[in-house]
This record gives C-alpha cells, sequence and structure tokens, in this order.
C-alpha cells in the first residue's frame, strides 16, 4: 500500500509540473498571439485566427497524439514529457490568446484614443494603457483555466508519460483494484484543483472590489 | 481677433468614406495661428470625425491634412509627432482610470516627450493649478465628478505644450451645473491666445469665444463665418434650419 501511494504521489509530482510548464508555455503563447492580432489588425487576424480555431475546436486527446507521433514521423522525436508540454502549450496558448484579447478589446475605445491623442505609441498603449486594465479581467479567468488545464494534463497518459492518470493505470494492472485507486486518484485531482478555485473566487473578488473602489465613490 | 495670418491647421479637400457611407466630403479648412474655430451642425454631420481627422485618430480617405507644417498620417513616428503638437479633449474625457490626476497628466511629458518624473510632476501640478483642482492630484478619475474629470483632461492635453487644441462636444456629457466650469477653463485658454478647433453646442459660448464659426451638414462646410452673422443673420436654408430646431429646445420665444 504504502508502494503504491509513494507511486501516485510521484505522478502527481509529474502532472503539477507539468501543468505548470502548459500553463507558462501557453501563456507566453496566448500573450503573443493576443497582441499580435489586437496590435497587428485585420491581416494577422487572417492568419491566426485559422490556427487558433483549429486549435480550439478539435480535441486535446488528439493533438497531443500528433504532437507526439507527428514528431516521430518528421524525424525528430520528442519523448512523451516534451511532447506533452508542447502539445498542452499549444492548447493552452488558443484559449488564453481568446481570453486575453477578449479581456484587452473590452477596454473601451476612448481609453486607447486618449492615449494616442498625447503621441504614445500604439504598443505604450496596449500595454501601459489597455493591458493593465484588461488584467483584472484576465486573471480570474486564466486561473479558472489552469483548473482545467491541469485535469486536462491526464491526457497526457496515452503518450506514456508517468503522470497521475498513468502512475494509476499502472497501479491498477498490478492490484486489480481499479475502484480503491481512482478514488483516491480523483480526491488528489481534487486536493489539488479545489483550493485554485477558491482562490479564483477570492482574487476575483478583490479585484472587482478594487476595481470599484476606483471607479466609483 | 488674435490670429496671425498664418495656417497651424490646413485641411485640403478631406474626404472621410465609411465602407459606403461618405461621412467627410471634401472638406477644406484652414486655421490661423491663434484663432479659434466653432464647428456646429446637426449630429451625423461629420463635425467629430472631421476633429479626429485632423490628429490622424481616423486615416483621410482621401485630402490631406498638415498641421504646423507635419502631413498628417505615415510612420507611427510621424503620426506621434503631430499628435503631440495637437492636443484633443473628448466628449466622454477618456482618462485613465488606474492613474491618478496627476498621473494621468504626467504621462505625454514623461513618455513622449522625453521629461524627467521631477519635470513632468511640476508641469502637471501647475496645470492643477490652472485648471482649479490643485487639491485633486492623487484623485482617480473614478472619485471626481464630470466636470473635474473633463478639466483634468484639458489638463492632460495642455501638459503636451500642444499649438491646437481640439475639443469633440467637451460639454455633452455634462450635468448642465457642471457645464460651466468647464466651458470657464476654455475661455481662459482661448484669452492666453490658444489656437482651438471646438465642436459644440453651446451656442451662447460659441458666439463669445469664436472668432469664426463653421456651419456643416451631411458631410461639407454648408455655411462660415463670424458668428454674429453666423447667428444673427445665416445664409444658408441648412443653418437657418439647424439654428432654429437647436433654439427651439431651449429658447423657442426668443427664435420667434
Amino acid at each position: 500500500m504504502g508502494l503504491e501511494i509513494a507511486y501516485l504521489l510521484r505522478g502527481t509530482q509529474v502532472t503539477i509540473e507539468l501543468s505548470l510548464l502548459a500553463f507558462a508555455g501557453g501563456g507566453v503563447l496566448g500573450f503573443t498571439v493576443a497582441l499580435l492580432r489586437v496590435l497587428g489588425g485585420s491581416d494577422v487576424t487572417l492568419v491566426v485566427k485559422p490556427l487558433v480555431d483549429v486549435v480550439r475546436g478539435s480535441p486535446l486527446l488528439v493533438q497531443l497524439l500528433a504532437v507526439y507521433l507527428g514528431s516521430s514521423v518528421l524525424g525528430f522525436s520528442l519523448n512523451p514529457l516534451t511532447a506533452a508540454f508542447v502539445g498542452l502549450s499549444i492548447n493552452a496558448g488558443a484559449y488564453l490568446s481568446e481570453i486575453i484579447r477578449g479581456a484587452l478589446t473590452s477596454v473601451p475605445k476612448g481609453q486607447t484614443e486618449a492615449g494616442l491623442a498625447i503621441g504614445l505609441s500604439r504598443m505604450y498603449v496596449v500595454w501601459g494603457i489597455v493591458l493593465p486594465q484588461a488584467f483584472p479581467v484576465i486573471v480570474p479567468a486564466a486561473m479558472g483555466f489552469f483548473i482545467s488545464l491541469v485535469k486536462d494534463t491526464s491526457l497526457a497518459y496515452v503518450l506514456g508519460l508517468l503522470e497521475l492518470t498513468r502512475a494509476a493505470k499502472d497501479i491498477v494492472d498490478r492490484t486489480l483494484d481499479p475502484f480503491h485507486t481512482y478514488v483516491i486518484v480523483m480526491l488528489i485531482y481534487f486536493a489539488l484543483c479545489y483550493p485554485l478555485s477558491v482562490l479564483v473566487r477570492v482574487v476575483d473578488r478583490q479585484l472587482q472590489h478594487k476595481g470599484l473602489a476606483r471607479e466609483r465613490l | 481677433m488674435a490670429a496671425s495670418s498664418e495656417p497651424i491647421v490646413s485641411a485640403e479637400q478631406v474626404t472621410k468614406d465609411f465602407g459606403s457611407l461618405r461621412v467627410l466630403d471634401a472638406v477644406t479648412l484652414r486655421v490661423l495661428r491663434g484663432e479659434r474655430v466653432v464647428i456646429i451642425g446637426p449630429s451625423g454631420s461629420g463635425k467629430s470625425t472631421f476633429l479626429r481627422c485632423i490628429n490622424g485618430l481616423e486615416p483621410v480617405t482621401s485630402g490631406r491634412v498638415v498641421v504646423d507644417g507635419l502631413e498628417v498620417g505615415g510612420t507611427g513616428v510621424q503620426l506621434s509627432r503631430v499628435r503631440s503638437a495637437v492636443g484633443m479633449v473628448f466628449q466622454l474625457f477618456n482618462l485613465f482610470p488606474h492613474k491618478t490626476a496627476l498621473q494621468n497628466i504626467m504621462l505625454g511629458p514623461v513618455k513622449v516627450l522625453g521629461l524627467s518624473r521631477d519635470e513632468a510632476k511640476r508641469r502637471a501640478l501647475r496645470l492643477l493649478e490652472r485648471v482649479g483642482l490643485s487639491d485633486k492630484a492623487d484623485e482617480y478619475p473614478g472619485r471626481l465628478s464630470g466636470g473635474q474629470q473633463q478639466r483634468v483632461a484639458i489638463a492632460r492635453a495642455l501638459a503636451m505644450s500642444p499649438k491646437v487644441m481640439l475639443f469633440d462636444e467637451p460639454t455633452s456629457a455634462l450635468d448642465p451645473e457642471l457645464v460651466g466650469e468647464v466651458l470657464e477653463v476654455m475661455r481662459q485658454l482661448a484669452s492666453e491666445g490658444m489656437t482651438m478647433i471646438v465642436v459644440s453646442h453651446e451656442m451662447a459660448f460659441a458666439a463669445d469665444i469664436a472668432d469664426r464659426v463653421i456651419v456643416m451638414d451631411k458631410g461639407v462646410i454648408v455655411e462660415e463665418g463670424p458668428p454674429q452673422t453666423i447667428f444673427t443673420n445665416p445664409q444658408t436654408v441648412r443653418t437657418r434650419v439647424f439654428l432654429t430646431r437647436l433654439l427651439g429646445r431651449s429658447g423657442k420665444h426668443e427664435a420667434e
């Protein structure tokens, strides 16, 4: 029993690492894509939007397989961890870019115009004026997305990556006790995600509070 | 008239289309240094769009705008130079809500003009004093009244030491009792010799400060002249119709 718990905890560690890495990768990607679309206008959107749509409109499981198996066909075979990181990052990037872009475009146009009117560059206007105002919208939404990302890492088990779900499968193969094993695994995922969802609520409330204090008396 | 004979803003044959809709149709206007021009006209006549073409917020479809020898348009750098020479005050103030009044005013001087923070702060405090808001330096816009916000917005535009100030219906979004304080600041500015192009529905104010009144309708200038002529002896039917409608709202009897 002790051995199995240790095995699950090792899987949990990989799950956490993969989640954080993919969130960071997706964050950088999503941010870049969102800024490109907002700054670059319709030309960039013409190229980038279909890519985002394809990623958002197909199953993550298929994307992971495509990256993993596709890479070996293309001759640079990625190990399971790298493939999972790349696949999840691309997927997260597509969703996060939409979250960030939506938040940026929700800031009234007058803010951009006022910034441009005093001679600020478009780049600075987005960075220094629009983004800070979009932040209270981005943060809770991105945190919410991170929670589903943690759960989505379980799909990486098909690549043979020894994360939490794969660890469970290995144990079940050996002990033939799926019920107890998977209930424990569910509880571990829950223990990871639930505190985060509480945190999202707190942060959301805090940000709204701060925003309101500035906006209205 | 305080104006010299040298045009500081010159718009030549400015045409602006939004899709198939022609909003401005070959509008030509030259504004002299120190001149105060008030543009009036029914909503949808293209007044605001014309103002926005002067600082390049709207790119023109054809024609050209030159401000102080610089053509509006082209690269970002050139546009930025034009825009820092042209102050703009918006109907909805558009102060940055995450910055205090002082920070709102300091941003342009620091980021665009390259002033040191100390210098920019001194300038900002001086401008706040000029618009009568010295005590509000550290307030966020959300805690200011509309009139106060608009005065901060004027100070923010003045902080760039502009050569021309554009006002896009600066009092239209204000409660009636707050209009006066904003007009007062604008009057003071006019008396100091600032070149001003004002889109406004405040006829008394226009009559008071304008060297010239421009009447726009359906994307063209239908009439222009000194305020006395425009308001008491309009030459075109469209001006007469517009003025009658406007006065009909507030002072029916005077119009009759």
